[in-house]
């Protein structure tokens, strides 16, 4: 990938990864799950979550789980509102991109 | 580097943000040490990257403003200020490229510039670039938005030339309705002088006579004496009036409506003046 990312597109990846689970995830999952698609380094998501958290775009709540707290992330109508703004402006920069890039 | 190290220098390096958000990032560290597994602390470790790293990222989503210092690259996160001594030979190299660019076009620069030693103080020559970059970049923006307007203002002169060519067939009867109108309120306002001047005249030489008869008339019979006497003085009031009526248009509204007029067409003309300039 030589295409750099952005702060606002890994927002927008984070708050998509987040969104996929209803009753929300955690840490060590959205780390894993942005990474299977953007290679980012491990402890490039703490910042972001704390960011999106204090933006309220995320809400946390704890949860025992293997006699321990683990710490779920969920998305808030907030996030949702941000999320599709998100959704609506990389499809019409990608696809500004594709009619540039994508023919040959 | 194992998971108590870890937290134990991330602490260390992070006792000075404010205690709530350093228990943040600590619990955030320990759950993901927790969650990767007992067995690979030690890989999570060597992937979270050097605590020093992991405290300046932290400690720099702090301030908040700075979201978009970093980027994720290829190689996961950079950030420029992180990497001081890499970036320190790419701005040097795009100096010397930028003073043999303007030592072509500009002689006197050049030779100045050649003087300069690169390699030993490079504060200065970044001070020295930035102020070069300036001066050559205000010259430019100068240069070309001068060419611009001159561009735009041939462009104006043809556009008003053609506008009056177009205009002509309009102008004409326009000018000629509005000087008929001109002409006419001229003519409404004379006609009204003359009228209110023949009224006074009428008024003034019917209030004489008829107050003359009256007081003739009130020797035989005092009654019709009294009401000619009395017409007669009401007419010499009206026409009294009229004299007034007749000073007030002539006086005062003759120059008033010549003053409007005189505006409307400065306005014209000056409004004109300022298109051209």
């Amino acid at each position: 990938m030589v295409f750099n990312t952005g702060a606002a597109l890994l927002d927008a990846i984070v708050l998509a990864v987040v969104s996929k689970d209803k009753e929300g995830t955690y840490g060590y999952r959205i780390t894993q799950d942005v990474r299977g698609v953007l290679d980012v380094s491990e402890s490039t998501l703490y910042p972001v979550l704390r960011r999106l958290l204090k933006d309220q775009c995320l809400e946390v709540y704890d949860m025992e789980f293997g006699g321990r707290n683990r710490r779920y992330y969920k998305i808030t109508e907030q996030g949702l509102v941000q999320l599709n703004l998100y959704k609506s402006e990389w499809k019409e920069y990608s696809s500004k991109i594709a009619n540039i890039l994508g023919r040959d | 580097m194992n998971r108590n190290d870890f937290i134990e220098q991330l602490t260390w390096l992070l006792q000075d943000i404010p205690e709530e958000e350093r228990e943040g990032a600590i619990e955030y560290y320990q759950d993901y040490f927790d969650e990767a597994g007992i067995g690979a602390e030690d890989e999570t470790g060597e992937k979270l990257g050097s605590p020093e790293k992991v405290a300046a990222m932290v400690r720099d989503g702090l301030t908040g403003g700075n979201a978009d210092a970093g980027e994720y690259t290829e190689t996961g996160y950079q950030d420029k200020r992180f990497k001081e001594k890499e970036n320190m030979p790419e701005k040097r190299d795009a100096f010397q490229k930028e003073e043999n660019g303007s030592s072509a076009g500009k002689g006197e620069e050049g030779k100045e510039a050649g003087y300069y030693d690169y390699s030993s103080d490079s504060s200065y020559n970044y001070s020295q670039y930035g102020s070069k970059q300036d001066y050559y970049g205000n010259y430019q923006n100068g240069y070309s938005t001068n060419a611009g307007r001159d561009n735009g203002n041939a462009g104006k002169i043809i556009l008003i030339i053609l506008l009056c060519i177009f205009a002509v067939p309009v102008i004409i009867p326009v000018a000629g309705a509005a000087f008929g109108i001109i002409v006419g309120i001229f003519g409404i306002v004379f006609g009204l002088v003359v009228a209110a001047g023949a009224l006074t005249l009428a008024g003034v030489i019917c209030g004489i006579v008829l107050t003359g008869i009256g007081i003739a008339q009130m020797f035989t019979t005092p009654g019709i004496g009294l009401m000619f006497a009395g017409l007669g003085m009401f007419s010499l009031a009206v026409g009294v009036l009229m004299i007034w009526l007749t000073v007030t248009i002539a006086g005062r509204f003759i120059p008033w409506f010549i003053r409007v007029i005189v505006n409307i067409f400065s306005m014209l003309f000056h409004r004109r003046g300022g298109q051209a300039a």
